[in-house]
């Protein structure tokens, strides 16, 4: 069931994505990430089965933010991306903000749904203060290192894989680390972060050969 | 006492990145404030809180600021603009609610409480996402006519903004109220929910012409 949501989800992001670039180009790209970005910070509350693997449920949404983020690095300039990178960390500091005072206001009798954002939101407040920290770093270092490998290896594909092998395990490490840790015993945190790599690691390998087949230039004959 | 006085930080907090947003990415930076705010109205306005003695749905703010929004768009850019607008707004408001939906059928680690109140928050609310989509088109779309034909007429930013603003409000509170709540509460509750629903966000847009003036005044590149 779960691998059919995943495959579900990962279709429709490249609908979205093929569909939102060819329409309003950057701008689009600009839309999928901040869709995704905000996304991912609300389902990163789940955590869930694939056949034996325990992993987060955001990871293909992450991964998607970081694959949309490889295109706006290819088709901006060093400013822009500077740009864009404070754009998305304000704007889920934003939906952080607005997320816990709507949790904080008094629910009417009649409401249910008041307790269930108090649980989620507020008994596991080290996410929120997870994520902001962990997708800040992980974007400005993932920026950082594709210049970097970009000139080294001359390989689009080597150049997404490589970095996004890097900063993803400080980017699990990171998050796990802070949201979860006494939560979960050490072996469950072991578990969570190899499958989440591993999971990632197959998504990204996945998006950059779509990315690729989505900026190839046809030649005229 | 304590719901007005975080709604009023609330409201301050929207208008203030409304405007940034607008002086950084201009009506780029709007639209992507409004996929941010439209995901968020599909959690927020779950909840239900007791706002002078009214059990409103607590996204009535958010929904508020994407009509500031796009009289803002109508002000600098006319009518074209403001049908991508909308486009975004439903495109964007389709994909998370599916996403999110999609992510709590998803079956969850066994000892994962987070996991559990995700589940119960993002289940089965489809009426009030029904509700708040379809009155959101019917009434942008039904906005950007009538704030562009008083534009033309009278070209005064706070007589197009309050008119509006008074007949659009009463009209969404309306359709949304009915759309979300009939058969399910009393005649009497409905009619009262209607009216202070209409106070509360015709309110908050007079509050917002202050922001529409303040971005009139920044000139396009």
């Amino acid at each position: 069931m779960n691998v059919l949501i995943y495959f579900c989800i990962l279709i429709i992001m490249m609908v979205s994505i093929y569909v939102l670039l060819k329409s309003l180009n950057k701008q689009g790209l600009n839309i999928i990430m901040i869709l995704t970005n905000i996304l991912s910070l609300i389902t990163s509350y789940k955590i869930i089965n694939i056949n034996n693997y325990i992993l987060l449920s955001n990871s293909i949404l992450y991964v998607t933010l970081f694959a949309v983020f490889y295109l706006l690095i290819e088709k901006s300039g060093k400013k822009e991306i500077k740009k864009i990178i404070n754009t998305n960390i304000i704007l889920s500091i934003f939906s952080i903000i607005i997320l816990l005072i709507s949790t904080f206001y008094t629910q009417s009798i009649t409401d249910t749904i008041g307790i269930n954002m108090k649980n989620l939101f507020i008994n596991n407040y080290r996410i929120l203060i997870a994520y902001p920290v962990v997708l800040s770093s992980s974007l400005y270092l993932i920026n950082y290192l594709y210049q970097k490998f970009k000139y080294a290896f001359e390989n689009i594909i080597i150049t997404c894989i490589s970095s996004y092998m890097i900063v993803s395990v400080i980017d699990i490490f990171l998050f796990i680390i802070i949201s979860y840790y006494k939560y979960y015993d050490n072996l469950t945190l072991m578990k969570i972060f190899l499958s989440t790599y591993m999971i990632r690691l197959i998504l990204i390998t996945i998006y950059t050969f779509f990315m690729i087949l989505l900026t190839k230039k046809k030649v005229k004959k | 006492m304590i719901n007005i006085i975080l709604f009023i930080i609330e409201l301050a907090i929207v208008l203030i990145l409304i405007n940034y947003m607008y002086k950084k990415d201009k009506i780029d930076g709007l639209i992507n404030y409004s996929v941010v705010t439209i995901i968020l109205i599909n959690i927020i306005s779950l909840k239900k809180g007791e706002i002078l003695e009214s059990n409103i749905n607590l996204g009535v703010l958010l929904t508020a600021s994407l009509f500031i929004v796009s009289n803002i768009i109508i002000q600098k850019k006319g009518t074209k603009e403001i049908n991508k607008y909308i486009l975004i707004l439903i495109v964007t408001s389709i994909i998370s609610y599916e996403i999110l939906y999609m992510m709590s059928k998803a079956t969850i680690k066994d000892s994962s409480l987070s996991s559990i109140y995700y589940n119960n928050l993002t289940t089965g609310n489809f009426r009030i996402f029904f509700s708040n989509i379809v009155t959101l088109i019917y009434c942008m779309f039904f906005n950007s006519k009538l704030y562009y034909y008083l534009k033309k007429e009278i070209n005064k930013i706070w007589i197009s903004n309050i008119i509006t603003s008074i007949i659009i409000q009463l009209l969404y509170s309306i359709l949304f109220i009915i759309l979300a709540t009939a058969i399910t509460s009393p005649t009497y509750e409905i009619a009262h929910n209607i009216v202070i629903r209409s106070i509360i966000s015709i309110l908050i847009c007079i509050v917002g012409t202050y922001v529409i003036y303040n971005c009139n005044k920044i000139k396009e590149k």
